[in-house]
């Protein structure tokens, strides 16, 4: 391309700071734009202008960001509802805490009684403290979450909870009083969005009626509006026919 | 035995154990490579670059359009161009953070000039108290620290110029506004507008150089 070789005064250069700013008018524009496709020091100089008005972005006066509008971000990054966990960051921090030292201190508890050998116990409750510390600590932090977990139906007497790390995109089921399933039934836990359920994973009980199920989705645990537990004839199911057991909101 | 076991998992592949040896890596890195996770598809990496530009992002719109929600919907437009795009992001043509506000300064004139709406005076503008009670705190705990200094840096050079230039300068940038436009507005003539972008301009350039050409480059 044959570059300008035209006297510094036909060169355009008081419109290249309403150039860099986005401030010509069209024939302006159109001039300018003309110029600059042959002239290698105008483009120089305006580029150099460019980089001083992009700075102009900084000026402004800092607002806060309202948290909605990230829930709206990510909902349209999956076009499906989504619900937001950040609410539960509000929580007081000693309320995590101690809702966690209870639940730790109840694990802690189911340890103990299963272990009938002093030596594995002991090795237990150590274990158990320092899980139990470990909890406690991270979810004062206020990073992690914790929603209560209630039963209903088939599972009344079911109550339990959901450690949730939102920046992990992890949680831990953890249910107790649940009535052992027939044989062929399985506990279904489904990640619900709207109106779609997903197929989290089945909840397996114990003798005691003690279930856990940890959970690593894909998807992120944000998009979704809340977990239920199904009481299911097969465990190959995709959508929940069966009695609903639990219900927690995720928003 | 299953719970211990279970106890294991989620404090060793979580966050958790993360956040409890108080290393928390995702924290540390770079814009260049949550940008790089971003274009593998990365939601999360998304929302720490969120953390740290939505709030000047937002600002800068909530400054140009005058309404919050439009504000709102801008924001959420450059996080999706973000999400779309993250592939034809090139480091070497400027920072993440230029290339973000150069996102949103580019959908706001299009937006004031799709209208056909001028906003008031962009000096007039008056943000100050927004009804917010839903706030997003991440975005104001997380905020790139060199948006601050260079926000600081900004305000300070052009408090420096003489009002005129400084008033010219906005209401090109802001309210994208035309040589012409701003004569009108001010009721000047357009020789003098020309006159008084390229002198606040220069000034302007010799006062920021040192950002020059970068502008902030997290981690």
């Amino acid at each position: 391309m044959a570059e300008c070789q035209r006297p510094f005064d036909e060169c355009p250069e008081d419109l290249l700071p309403g150039y860099a700013l986005g401030a010509l008018d069209p024939d302006e524009l159109d001039l300018v734009e003309r110029h600059l496709a042959l002239c290698a020091r105008c483009r120089a100089a305006a580029s150099e202008v460019r980089r001083t008005a992009e700075l102009l972005a900084f000026l402004p006066s800092p607002h806060l960001v309202p948290a909605r509008a990230r829930r709206k971000l990510l909902a349209r990054l999956r076009p499906v509802p989504s619900s937001s966990l950040t609410t539960w960051l509000r929580r007081p921090a000693w309320v995590l805490a101690l809702a966690a030292s209870i639940l730790a201190l109840l694990f802690g508890w189911q340890l103990a009684e299963r272990d009938r050998s002093a030596d594995q116990q002991a090795q237990q409750v150590i274990q158990a403290d320092s899980q139990r510390r470990a909890v406690v600590q991270l979810l004062a932090q206020r990073d992690g979450l914790l929603i209560r977990l209630h039963g209903n139906g088939p599972a009344r007497q079911a109550h339990g909870a959901i450690i949730l790390d939102p920046s992990s995109n992890t949680a831990l089921i953890a249910v107790e009083g649940l009535p052992r399933p027939a044989t062929g039934q399985s506990y279904v836990v489904w990640l619900v969005r709207g109106q779609e359920y997903w197929q989290a994973g089945i909840l397996p009980v114990d003798e005691h009626g003690h279930a856990e199920l940890f959970l690593s989705p894909r998807e992120s645990l944000r998009t979704f509006d809340a977990l239920a537990i199904t009481l299911e004839k097969s465990a190959q199911v995709s959508s929940p026919n069966g009695l609903p057991v639990a219900l927690a909101s995720l928003n | 035995m299953h719970l211990s076991q279970t106890y294991q998992r989620i404090l060793q592949c979580s966050g958790f154990a993360q956040r409890a040896s108080g290393s928390a890596e995702e924290n540390l890195l770079s814009d260049d490579m949550l940008v790089q996770r971003v274009a593998d598809g990365d939601a999360r990496a998304l929302e720490q670059l969120y953390d740290r530009y939505a709030r000047p992002v937002f600002s800068l719109a909530l400054r140009m359009l005058g309404d919050p929600a439009e504000a709102e919907e801008l924001l959420q437009e450059t996080f999706v161009r973000l999400w779309q795009q993250a592939a034809r992001y090139d480091a070497r043509r400027g920072s993440l953070g230029s290339w973000l506000m150069s996102i949103t300064h580019n959908l706001a004139i299009d937006a004031l000039r799709s209208r056909r709406r001028r906003p008031q005076r962009a000096d007039f503008v008056e943000l100050c108290h927004l009804p917010l009670t839903d706030t997003d705190e991440a975005t104001l705990a997380h905020e790139a620290a060199e948006v601050s200094e260079l926000r600081d840096r900004v305000r300070r050079a052009m408090a420096q110029l003489p009002e005129p230039q400084r008033q010219a300068i906005e209401l090109a940038y802001f309210a994208g506004l035309t040589h012409s436009e701003i004569a009108t507005v001010l009721g000047e003539p357009i020789g003098t507008i020309k006159t008084r972008l390229r002198l606040g301009m220069q000034k302007l350039h010799l006062l920021l150089r040192d950002h020059e050409p970068e502008l902030p480059r997290h981690g």
